[in-house]
Protein backbone atom coordinates (compact mmCIF):
# COMPACT_ATOMS: atom_id res chain seq x y z
CA UNK A 1 0.00 0.00 0.00
CA UNK A 2 3.29 2.18 0.64
CA UNK A 3 3.36 2.14 -2.77
CA UNK A 4 0.82 4.21 -3.48
CA UNK A 5 3.00 7.28 -2.94
CA UNK A 6 4.30 9.26 -5.58
CA UNK A 7 8.28 9.19 -4.66
CA UNK A 8 7.95 5.08 -3.51
CA UNK A 9 6.65 4.49 -7.01
CA UNK A 10 9.43 6.74 -8.45
CA UNK A 11 12.02 4.34 -6.36
CA UNK A 12 12.88 6.94 -3.80
CA UNK A 13 12.94 6.03 0.38
CA UNK A 14 12.06 9.32 1.27
CA UNK A 15 10.24 12.85 0.00
CA UNK A 16 13.13 13.69 -2.29
CA UNK A 17 11.43 17.83 -2.27
CA UNK A 18 11.75 17.86 2.19
CA UNK A 19 11.89 21.69 3.04
CA UNK A 20 13.51 21.05 6.11
CA UNK A 21 17.37 22.59 5.94
CA UNK A 22 18.90 19.67 8.23
CA UNK A 23 17.97 17.27 5.04
CA UNK A 24 20.99 18.03 1.99
CA UNK A 25 22.95 20.51 3.82
CA UNK A 26 26.74 19.35 3.20
CA UNK A 27 26.78 21.35 0.00
CA UNK A 28 25.12 24.47 -0.43
CA UNK A 29 24.88 24.82 -4.45
CA UNK A 30 24.92 28.55 -6.10
CA UNK A 31 26.20 30.30 -2.26
CA UNK A 32 30.14 29.04 -2.71
CA UNK A 33 30.88 32.86 -2.48
CA UNK A 34 29.52 33.52 0.32
CA UNK A 35 29.87 30.63 2.36
CA UNK A 36 33.64 31.71 1.32
CA UNK A 37 33.05 35.25 2.54
CA UNK A 38 31.93 34.45 6.55
CA UNK A 39 34.57 31.72 6.66
CA UNK A 40 37.19 34.38 6.29
CA UNK A 41 35.07 37.07 8.36
CA UNK A 42 35.34 33.98 11.12
CA UNK A 43 38.88 33.71 10.60
CA UNK A 44 39.47 37.14 11.03
CA UNK A 45 37.67 37.46 14.12
CA UNK A 46 34.71 39.85 12.84
CA UNK A 47 31.09 40.42 13.65
CA UNK A 48 29.03 38.89 10.47
CA UNK A 49 25.56 39.61 10.07
CA UNK A 50 23.77 37.46 7.50
CA UNK A 51 20.51 39.18 5.63
CA UNK A 52 18.12 37.57 3.23
CA UNK A 53 14.42 37.07 2.42
CA UNK A 54 12.35 33.51 3.92
CA UNK A 55 13.44 30.34 2.35
CA UNK A 56 16.51 31.16 0.16
CA UNK A 57 18.54 29.40 2.40
CA UNK A 58 20.14 31.22 5.42
CA UNK A 59 20.01 28.61 7.57
CA UNK A 60 21.56 25.89 5.11
CA UNK A 61 24.45 28.32 4.52
CA UNK A 62 24.84 28.69 8.63
CA UNK A 63 24.49 25.20 8.30
CA UNK A 64 27.61 24.08 6.58
CA UNK A 65 29.69 26.46 8.47
CA UNK A 66 28.96 24.71 11.21
CA UNK A 67 30.04 21.22 9.34
CA UNK A 68 33.27 23.14 8.32
CA UNK A 69 34.24 24.80 11.56
CA UNK A 70 32.45 22.23 13.72
CA UNK A 71 34.27 19.01 15.39
CA UNK A 72 36.74 20.92 17.46
CA UNK A 73 34.58 21.80 20.08
CA UNK A 74 35.00 25.61 18.91
CA UNK A 75 31.59 26.48 17.83
CA UNK A 76 28.06 26.84 19.82
CA UNK A 77 25.21 27.07 17.07
CA UNK A 78 21.85 28.36 18.96
CA UNK A 79 18.40 29.35 17.24
CA UNK A 80 16.91 32.39 18.62
CA UNK A 81 13.75 31.11 18.00
CA UNK A 82 14.15 28.33 20.65
CA UNK A 83 14.35 30.44 23.90
CA UNK A 84 11.38 30.91 25.93
CA UNK A 85 12.66 34.69 26.71
CA UNK A 86 15.74 36.34 26.50
CA UNK A 87 19.16 34.60 25.28
CA UNK A 88 20.62 32.99 28.09
CA UNK A 89 24.20 33.46 27.01
CA UNK A 90 25.83 32.29 30.06
CA UNK A 91 24.00 28.78 29.91
CA UNK A 92 25.20 28.76 26.17
CA UNK A 93 28.90 28.32 27.19
CA UNK A 94 28.75 26.05 30.19
CA UNK A 95 26.74 23.80 27.91
CA UNK A 96 29.89 23.02 26.42
CA UNK A 97 31.07 21.44 29.08
CA UNK A 98 27.69 19.92 29.77
CA UNK A 99 26.19 19.26 33.47
CA UNK A 100 29.51 19.41 35.10
CA UNK A 101 30.10 22.74 33.43
CA UNK A 102 26.68 24.40 35.04
CA UNK A 103 27.39 22.96 38.39
CA UNK A 104 30.70 24.82 38.45
CA UNK A 105 30.49 27.47 36.46
CA UNK A 106 33.03 26.37 33.65
CA UNK A 107 33.17 28.23 30.58
CA UNK A 108 35.36 27.88 27.35
CA UNK A 109 37.69 30.59 25.62
CA UNK A 110 37.41 31.34 22.40
CA UNK A 111 34.50 30.20 20.53
CA UNK A 112 32.75 31.10 17.57
CA UNK A 113 29.06 32.13 18.23
CA UNK A 114 27.05 31.06 15.22
CA UNK A 115 22.79 32.80 16.10
CA UNK A 116 19.96 31.97 13.45
CA UNK A 117 17.25 33.66 13.73
CA UNK A 118 18.38 36.24 15.02
CA UNK A 119 16.17 39.33 13.91
CA UNK A 120 14.24 38.42 17.92
CA UNK A 121 16.81 39.52 19.29
CA UNK A 122 16.89 43.03 20.87
CA UNK A 123 20.22 45.53 21.73
CA UNK A 124 19.80 44.26 25.15
CA UNK A 125 21.06 41.00 24.27
CA UNK A 126 23.60 42.40 21.42
CA UNK A 127 24.92 43.97 24.65
CA UNK A 128 25.30 40.88 26.74
CA UNK A 129 27.11 39.11 23.88
CA UNK A 130 29.24 42.48 23.18
CA UNK A 131 30.48 42.00 27.55
CA UNK A 132 31.17 38.30 27.00
CA UNK A 133 33.16 38.99 23.29
CA UNK A 134 35.46 41.78 25.49
CA UNK A 135 36.32 38.95 28.01
CA UNK A 136 37.74 37.01 25.56
CA UNK A 137 34.83 34.23 25.57
CA UNK A 138 34.02 34.72 21.76
CA UNK A 139 36.12 35.24 19.04
CA UNK A 140 33.50 35.66 16.05
CA UNK A 141 29.89 35.95 16.25
CA UNK A 142 27.53 35.39 12.78
CA UNK A 143 24.44 36.96 13.21
CA UNK A 144 21.85 35.54 10.36
CA UNK A 145 18.48 36.58 10.43
CA UNK A 146 15.44 37.90 7.92
CA UNK A 147 15.69 41.87 8.85
CA UNK A 148 17.56 43.00 11.58
CA UNK A 149 17.55 46.31 12.99
CA UNK A 150 21.56 47.29 12.50
CA UNK A 151 20.60 50.57 14.37
CA UNK A 152 20.85 48.28 17.68
CA UNK A 153 23.94 46.53 17.31
CA UNK A 154 26.87 47.94 19.90
CA UNK A 155 29.20 50.58 18.59
CA UNK A 156 31.73 48.22 19.34
CA UNK A 157 31.07 46.49 16.74
CA UNK A 158 30.83 49.06 14.06
CA UNK A 159 35.10 48.46 12.97
CA UNK A 160 34.55 44.56 12.98
CA UNK A 161 31.12 44.60 10.90
CA UNK A 162 30.68 42.51 8.07
CA UNK A 163 27.62 42.63 6.28
CA UNK A 164 26.53 39.72 3.31
CA UNK A 165 23.70 40.20 1.55
CA UNK A 166 21.63 37.10 -0.12
CA UNK A 167 20.80 37.55 -3.97
CA UNK A 168 18.37 35.39 -5.17
CA UNK A 169 19.74 31.92 -7.38
CA UNK A 170 19.81 32.20 -11.38
CA UNK A 171 18.24 29.18 -13.58
CA UNK A 172 20.95 27.33 -13.74
CA UNK A 173 21.69 26.87 -9.97
CA UNK A 174 17.63 26.26 -9.63
CA UNK A 175 18.00 23.39 -11.91
CA UNK A 176 21.17 21.82 -10.15
CA UNK A 177 19.12 21.98 -7.01
CA UNK A 178 16.69 19.69 -8.06
CA UNK A 179 18.40 17.61 -9.88
CA UNK A 180 20.47 17.16 -6.73
CA UNK A 181 17.58 15.81 -4.89
CA UNK A 182 15.54 14.03 -8.05
CA UNK A 183 18.49 12.43 -10.09
CA UNK A 184 18.62 12.94 -13.69
CA UNK A 185 14.53 11.78 -14.05
CA UNK A 186 13.09 12.60 -16.64
CA UNK A 187 9.31 12.96 -15.21
CA UNK A 188 10.52 16.97 -14.73
CA UNK A 189 12.82 18.25 -17.95
CA UNK A 190 15.06 20.67 -17.44
CA UNK A 191 13.54 23.83 -18.63
CA UNK A 192 10.38 22.76 -16.81
CA UNK A 193 11.91 23.13 -13.27
CA UNK A 194 13.29 26.63 -14.64
CA UNK A 195 9.60 27.33 -15.11
CA UNK A 196 8.37 26.45 -11.77
CA UNK A 197 11.02 28.46 -10.59
CA UNK A 198 9.68 31.55 -12.49
CA UNK A 199 6.52 30.61 -10.68
CA UNK A 200 7.85 30.22 -7.45
CA UNK A 201 9.07 34.33 -7.20
CA UNK A 202 12.78 32.27 -7.12
CA UNK A 203 12.17 31.46 -3.80
CA UNK A 204 14.45 28.32 -3.24
CA UNK A 205 11.72 26.69 -0.52
CA UNK A 206 8.95 27.59 -2.92
CA UNK A 207 10.67 25.70 -5.71
CA UNK A 208 10.75 22.76 -3.56
CA UNK A 209 7.37 22.95 -2.47
CA UNK A 210 5.95 23.58 -5.76
CA UNK A 211 8.06 21.16 -7.84
CA UNK A 212 6.84 18.10 -5.44
CA UNK A 213 3.01 19.03 -6.24
CA UNK A 214 4.18 19.49 -9.67
CA UNK A 215 5.53 15.57 -9.78
CA UNK A 216 2.76 14.39 -7.43
CA UNK A 217 -0.15 15.50 -9.10
CA UNK A 218 2.28 14.29 -12.57
CA UNK A 219 2.62 10.43 -11.22
CA UNK A 220 -0.99 10.87 -9.85
CA UNK A 221 -2.41 11.02 -13.19
CA UNK A 222 0.00 8.67 -14.99
CA UNK A 223 2.24 10.82 -16.99
CA UNK A 224 5.83 10.11 -18.21
CA UNK A 225 7.08 14.03 -18.86
CA UNK A 226 5.75 17.06 -17.37
CA UNK A 227 4.51 19.90 -20.20
CA UNK A 228 3.97 23.16 -20.40
CA UNK A 229 0.19 22.39 -20.20
CA UNK A 230 0.35 20.51 -17.17
CA UNK A 231 2.31 23.19 -15.31
CA UNK A 232 -0.69 25.62 -16.39
CA UNK A 233 -3.15 22.92 -14.73
CA UNK A 234 -1.80 22.74 -11.28
CA UNK A 235 -0.71 26.29 -11.49
CA UNK A 236 -3.83 28.67 -13.04
CA UNK A 237 -2.11 31.80 -11.63
CA UNK A 238 0.53 30.92 -15.13
CA UNK A 239 -2.30 30.97 -17.09
CA UNK A 240 -3.31 34.47 -16.26
CA UNK A 241 0.53 35.86 -16.84
CA UNK A 242 0.88 34.13 -19.98
CA UNK A 243 -2.38 35.03 -21.37
CA UNK A 244 -1.62 38.56 -20.93
CA UNK A 245 1.36 38.17 -22.80
CA UNK A 246 -0.21 36.29 -25.62
CA UNK A 247 -3.00 38.73 -26.23
CA UNK A 248 -0.85 41.78 -26.05
CA UNK A 249 1.24 40.03 -28.92
CA UNK A 250 -1.18 38.64 -30.95
CA UNK A 251 -3.94 41.61 -30.93
CA UNK A 252 -6.04 39.49 -34.00
CA UNK A 253 -6.33 36.42 -32.17
CA UNK A 254 -9.86 36.11 -31.16
CA UNK A 255 -9.31 32.95 -28.80
CA UNK A 256 -5.90 33.17 -27.47
CA UNK A 257 -6.42 30.54 -24.46
CA UNK A 258 -6.81 27.82 -26.78
CA UNK A 259 -4.77 28.23 -29.45
CA UNK A 260 -1.68 28.97 -27.95
CA UNK A 261 -0.86 25.83 -26.24
CA UNK A 262 -1.88 23.65 -29.13
CA UNK A 263 0.63 25.61 -30.91
CA UNK A 264 3.40 25.35 -28.66
CA UNK A 265 2.74 21.61 -27.32
CA UNK A 266 4.92 19.81 -30.42
CA UNK A 267 7.91 22.50 -30.19
CA UNK A 268 8.46 21.26 -26.33
CA UNK A 269 8.11 17.55 -27.72
CA UNK A 270 9.87 18.11 -29.74
CA UNK A 271 13.00 19.86 -27.85
CA UNK A 272 12.51 16.79 -24.92
CA UNK A 273 12.90 14.08 -27.50
CA UNK A 274 16.05 15.78 -28.79
CA UNK A 275 17.45 16.38 -24.90
CA UNK A 276 16.24 12.74 -24.06
CA UNK A 277 18.56 10.88 -27.48
CA UNK A 278 21.38 13.21 -26.62
CA UNK A 279 21.23 11.82 -22.61
CA UNK A 280 20.87 8.53 -24.14
CA UNK A 281 23.83 9.00 -26.06
CA UNK A 282 26.07 10.38 -23.80
CA UNK A 283 25.30 8.18 -20.28
CA UNK A 284 23.50 5.46 -19.90
CA UNK A 285 21.01 6.22 -17.16
CA UNK A 286 22.38 5.37 -13.56
CA UNK A 287 18.89 4.34 -11.90
CA UNK A 288 16.34 2.03 -13.36
CA UNK A 289 13.12 3.31 -12.30
CA UNK A 290 10.19 0.86 -12.05
CA UNK A 291 7.71 3.44 -12.89
CA UNK A 292 5.22 2.58 -15.02
CA UNK A 293 2.30 5.03 -15.38
CA UNK A 294 -0.38 2.52 -16.07
CA UNK A 295 -0.18 0.30 -12.89
CA UNK A 296 -0.27 3.43 -10.70
CA UNK A 297 -3.27 4.42 -12.40
CA UNK A 298 -4.99 0.75 -10.64
CA UNK A 299 -3.40 0.99 -7.65
CA UNK A 300 -4.61 4.76 -6.74
CA UNK A 301 -8.40 2.66 -7.01
CA UNK A 302 -8.07 1.87 -3.47
CA UNK A 303 -10.20 2.82 -0.44
CA UNK A 304 -9.72 4.84 2.49
CA UNK A 305 -10.16 2.06 4.66
CA UNK A 306 -7.51 0.12 3.11
CA UNK A 307 -5.06 3.79 3.36
CA UNK A 308 -5.79 3.25 7.30
CA UNK A 309 -4.72 -0.34 7.87
CA UNK A 310 -1.71 -0.23 6.01
CA UNK A 311 1.84 -1.03 8.20
CA UNK A 312 3.49 1.87 9.19
CA UNK A 313 7.14 0.64 10.70
CA UNK A 314 8.67 1.66 7.63
CA UNK A 315 7.73 5.41 7.93
CA UNK A 316 9.08 5.76 11.16
CA UNK A 317 12.13 2.82 10.39
CA UNK A 318 15.57 4.89 10.46
CA UNK A 319 16.34 8.67 10.87
CA UNK A 320 17.31 9.82 7.69
CA UNK A 321 19.26 12.74 7.68
CA UNK A 322 21.38 12.29 10.78
CA UNK B 1 -33.98 1.06 31.52
CA UNK B 2 -32.26 3.30 28.95
CA UNK B 3 -33.31 4.25 25.75
CA UNK B 4 -30.52 1.97 23.88
CA UNK B 5 -31.84 -0.98 26.32
CA UNK B 6 -34.91 -1.26 25.22
CA UNK B 7 -33.36 -1.14 21.14
CA UNK B 8 -31.29 -4.62 22.06
CA UNK B 9 -28.18 -2.35 22.53
CA UNK B 10 -25.65 -3.28 24.85
CA UNK B 11 -24.49 0.87 24.96
CA UNK B 12 -24.90 3.64 23.44
CA UNK B 13 -24.49 3.10 19.78
CA UNK B 14 -24.29 6.61 19.16
CA UNK B 15 -20.90 7.45 21.30
CA UNK B 16 -19.51 3.94 19.55
CA UNK B 17 -16.33 5.16 16.92
CA UNK B 18 -17.03 3.43 13.47
CA UNK B 19 -15.56 4.02 10.55
CA UNK B 20 -14.52 7.62 8.98
CA UNK B 21 -17.41 9.03 6.61
CA UNK B 22 -17.13 11.73 4.08
CA UNK B 23 -13.98 14.05 3.01
CA UNK B 24 -12.17 11.12 1.98
CA UNK B 25 -9.46 13.97 0.27
CA UNK B 26 -9.20 15.68 3.20
CA UNK B 27 -7.83 12.22 4.74
CA UNK B 28 -5.62 11.23 2.19
CA UNK B 29 -3.98 14.30 2.36
CA UNK B 30 -2.96 14.68 5.97
CA UNK B 31 -1.94 10.88 4.89
CA UNK B 32 0.40 11.77 2.24
CA UNK B 33 1.66 14.85 5.06
CA UNK B 34 3.25 12.65 7.55
CA UNK B 35 4.41 10.46 5.35
CA UNK B 36 6.37 13.17 3.26
CA UNK B 37 6.83 15.20 6.02
CA UNK B 38 5.11 18.64 5.59
CA UNK B 39 3.07 20.79 7.33
CA UNK B 40 -0.60 20.95 6.67
CA UNK B 41 -3.61 23.33 7.82
CA UNK B 42 -7.23 21.69 7.90
CA UNK B 43 -10.01 24.69 8.36
CA UNK B 44 -13.30 23.98 8.77
CA UNK B 45 -15.89 25.12 10.89
CA UNK B 46 -17.71 23.78 14.56
CA UNK B 47 -18.74 20.20 14.15
CA UNK B 48 -17.21 19.13 10.73
CA UNK B 49 -14.76 16.30 12.20
CA UNK B 50 -11.75 17.90 12.51
CA UNK B 51 -10.53 16.71 15.05
CA UNK B 52 -12.08 13.05 13.71
CA UNK B 53 -9.52 13.32 11.21
CA UNK B 54 -6.54 13.95 13.95
CA UNK B 55 -8.20 10.55 16.03
CA UNK B 56 -8.28 9.04 12.42
CA UNK B 57 -4.47 9.73 12.07
CA UNK B 58 -3.56 8.57 15.72
CA UNK B 59 -5.19 5.40 14.62
CA UNK B 60 -3.14 5.02 11.50
CA UNK B 61 0.38 6.33 12.76
CA UNK B 62 -0.20 5.50 16.68
CA UNK B 63 1.54 2.61 18.48
CA UNK B 64 5.06 3.47 17.86
CA UNK B 65 5.58 6.21 20.71
CA UNK B 66 5.80 8.29 17.63
CA UNK B 67 2.49 10.43 16.91
CA UNK B 68 1.95 13.35 19.86
CA UNK B 69 -1.52 15.00 20.05
CA UNK B 70 -2.26 18.25 21.43
CA UNK B 71 -5.27 19.92 21.81
CA UNK B 72 -4.78 23.47 22.41
CA UNK B 73 -8.04 24.85 23.87
CA UNK B 74 -7.73 23.40 27.07
CA UNK B 75 -4.31 24.19 28.01
CA UNK B 76 -4.21 26.63 31.00
CA UNK B 77 -0.12 27.92 30.53
CA UNK B 78 1.44 28.07 26.96
CA UNK B 79 2.26 25.14 24.80
CA UNK B 80 5.75 24.25 25.66
CA UNK B 81 6.68 21.74 22.44
CA UNK B 82 10.13 21.45 23.82
CA UNK B 83 8.41 18.97 27.27
CA UNK B 84 5.72 17.29 24.86
CA UNK B 85 9.20 16.27 22.72
CA UNK B 86 11.45 15.65 25.74
CA UNK B 87 8.25 13.53 27.76
CA UNK B 88 8.49 10.74 24.93
CA UNK B 89 11.34 9.45 26.68
CA UNK B 90 10.13 9.33 30.21
CA UNK B 91 11.30 11.51 33.01
CA UNK B 92 15.16 10.26 32.65
CA UNK B 93 14.61 11.85 28.59
CA UNK B 94 13.05 15.11 30.20
CA UNK B 95 15.87 15.59 32.59
CA UNK B 96 18.80 14.92 30.49
CA UNK B 97 16.55 17.19 27.10
CA UNK B 98 17.01 14.16 25.25
CA UNK B 99 14.75 14.80 22.35
CA UNK B 100 13.16 12.14 19.73
CA UNK B 101 13.24 12.42 16.52
CA UNK B 102 10.65 11.67 13.49
CA UNK B 103 7.86 12.78 15.56
CA UNK B 104 4.59 13.63 14.03
CA UNK B 105 2.63 16.59 15.65
CA UNK B 106 -1.26 16.61 15.72
CA UNK B 107 -2.01 20.16 17.01
CA UNK B 108 -5.47 21.21 17.57
CA UNK B 109 -7.29 24.04 17.71
CA UNK B 110 -4.07 25.90 17.24
CA UNK B 111 -5.52 29.71 17.08
CA UNK B 112 -5.35 29.30 20.97
CA UNK B 113 -1.51 29.15 20.57
CA UNK B 114 0.37 32.19 19.78
CA UNK B 115 3.00 33.02 17.12
CA UNK B 116 5.86 32.59 18.87
CA UNK B 117 4.95 29.38 19.97
CA UNK B 118 4.64 28.48 16.35
CA UNK B 119 8.39 30.39 15.81
CA UNK B 120 9.52 27.14 18.20
CA UNK B 121 7.62 24.54 16.89
CA UNK B 122 9.40 25.58 13.58
CA UNK B 123 12.72 25.09 15.19
CA UNK B 124 11.55 21.54 15.94
CA UNK B 125 10.30 20.74 12.39
CA UNK B 126 13.15 22.00 10.54
CA UNK B 127 15.92 19.99 12.82
CA UNK B 128 13.47 16.75 12.03
CA UNK B 129 12.26 16.30 15.89
CA UNK B 130 8.99 16.84 13.77
CA UNK B 131 8.86 14.47 10.60
CA UNK B 132 5.14 16.46 10.32
CA UNK B 133 2.69 18.49 11.86
CA UNK B 134 -0.87 18.50 10.83
CA UNK B 135 -2.60 21.66 12.40
CA UNK B 136 -6.12 22.48 12.53
CA UNK B 137 -8.17 25.90 13.09
CA UNK B 138 -11.73 27.49 12.22
CA UNK B 139 -9.99 29.99 9.90
CA UNK B 140 -6.78 30.12 8.66
CA UNK B 141 -6.84 33.64 7.21
CA UNK B 142 -7.24 35.38 10.79
CA UNK B 143 -4.59 32.55 12.29
CA UNK B 144 -1.83 34.24 13.58
CA UNK B 145 1.16 31.90 12.23
CA UNK B 146 4.07 34.02 11.61
CA UNK B 147 5.72 35.06 7.89
CA UNK B 148 8.13 31.84 8.00
CA UNK B 149 6.10 29.40 9.11
CA UNK B 150 3.25 30.05 6.83
CA UNK B 151 5.73 29.78 4.31
CA UNK B 152 6.33 25.79 5.04
CA UNK B 153 2.52 25.03 5.03
CA UNK B 154 2.14 22.45 1.76
CA UNK B 155 -0.92 23.09 1.77
CA UNK B 156 -4.24 24.12 3.53
CA UNK B 157 -7.37 22.14 2.76
CA UNK B 158 -10.67 22.84 3.57
CA UNK B 159 -13.62 20.62 5.44
CA UNK B 160 -16.55 20.67 4.05
CA UNK B 161 -19.56 19.64 6.64
CA UNK B 162 -21.45 16.20 5.35
CA UNK B 163 -23.57 15.80 3.09
CA UNK B 164 -26.94 14.46 3.90
CA UNK B 165 -26.22 11.27 2.25
CA UNK B 166 -23.24 11.19 4.26
CA UNK B 167 -25.01 12.18 7.35
CA UNK B 168 -27.58 8.97 7.09
CA UNK B 169 -24.59 6.76 6.85
CA UNK B 170 -23.02 7.91 9.87
CA UNK B 171 -26.32 6.98 11.62
CA UNK B 172 -27.31 4.16 10.48
CA UNK B 173 -23.68 3.14 10.61
CA UNK B 174 -24.50 2.86 14.25
CA UNK B 175 -28.06 2.25 14.69
CA UNK B 176 -28.61 0.29 11.68
CA UNK B 177 -31.41 1.04 9.11
CA UNK B 178 -34.77 0.14 11.32
CA UNK B 179 -34.77 2.73 13.87
CA UNK B 180 -34.29 6.28 12.18
CA UNK B 181 -35.72 6.20 8.80
CA UNK B 182 -33.58 7.90 5.76
CA UNK B 183 -36.13 10.85 5.46
CA UNK B 184 -36.06 11.33 9.91
CA UNK B 185 -32.01 11.43 9.68
CA UNK B 186 -32.21 13.81 6.96
CA UNK B 187 -34.32 16.63 8.81
CA UNK B 188 -32.59 16.24 12.24
CA UNK B 189 -29.34 17.21 9.94
CA UNK B 190 -30.81 20.35 8.69
CA UNK B 191 -32.33 21.09 11.89
CA UNK B 192 -28.91 20.82 13.94
CA UNK B 193 -27.45 23.27 11.65
CA UNK B 194 -24.89 20.71 9.78
CA UNK B 195 -22.86 20.57 12.92
CA UNK B 196 -22.44 16.95 13.76
CA UNK B 197 -22.16 16.95 17.28
CA UNK B 198 -25.17 18.90 17.57
CA UNK B 199 -26.72 16.58 15.22
CA UNK B 200 -25.38 13.39 17.18
CA UNK B 201 -27.06 14.48 20.53
CA UNK B 202 -30.31 15.50 18.35
CA UNK B 203 -30.34 11.96 17.45
CA UNK B 204 -30.55 10.59 20.30
CA UNK B 205 -33.16 12.84 21.88
CA UNK B 206 -35.04 11.00 18.14
CA UNK B 207 -34.10 7.98 19.54
CA UNK B 208 -36.11 8.27 22.96
CA UNK B 209 -38.59 9.92 21.08
CA UNK B 210 -38.71 6.55 19.17
CA UNK B 211 -38.60 3.95 21.61
CA UNK B 212 -42.18 5.79 22.87
CA UNK B 213 -43.40 6.32 19.65
CA UNK B 214 -42.58 3.79 16.57
CA UNK B 215 -43.86 5.85 14.03
CA UNK B 216 -41.58 8.82 13.70
CA UNK B 217 -42.50 10.88 10.92
CA UNK B 218 -40.65 13.81 9.30
CA UNK B 219 -42.76 16.15 10.85
CA UNK B 220 -42.61 15.22 14.24
CA UNK B 221 -38.60 15.74 14.10
CA UNK B 222 -39.22 20.14 15.33
CA UNK B 223 -41.49 19.23 18.06
CA UNK B 224 -39.18 16.32 19.30
CA UNK B 225 -35.92 18.82 19.24
CA UNK B 226 -37.75 21.82 20.74
CA UNK B 227 -39.46 19.43 23.51
CA UNK B 228 -35.31 18.14 24.30
CA UNK B 229 -33.84 21.70 24.06
CA UNK B 230 -36.55 22.44 27.05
Amino acid sequence: MNNTIWFKDLGFYSNPFSIKPAAFHDQVLGYDKVVDEISQGILNNKVVVLQGAYGNGKSTILRRILNDFGGKKQVIYYSCNRADGRLNVKELLNGRYGFLGKLFDMKPKDMILLLDEAQTLGPKDYERIESYCQEGYFTSVVLVGNQMDMKGLPHQWKSRLHEVALNALNDTVAVHIVRKRIGDLMLLPDDMISEVYKISDNNVRLLLKNSEEVCKRAVETGRKKVSIEFLRQVFPSLNEKKEDTKTTENVAEPKPEKHAPVAEKPKVEKKETKKEEKKVAEAPPKKVHVYKPEEYKSKMQHSAEELLNSPTEEIFGDEQYY
Amino acid sequence: MEWYEELDFDENPLIVETRYVGNREVLEESYYTIVSGNILVIEGTDGTGKTKILKEMIKRFGGHGRVAYVSCKDMEKELNVEDVLAKRNGFLGWLLKKYPRNMVLLLDDVEHLSAKNMERIKYFFDTNHLRAIVITTKDYQTLNLGESVKQRVRKTVQLRPLSEYEAVQVVQDRLGEDVLNDRVIKETYRQSDRNLEKFLSNCELLCKAYVANKNLTEGDVKDVLARGVK
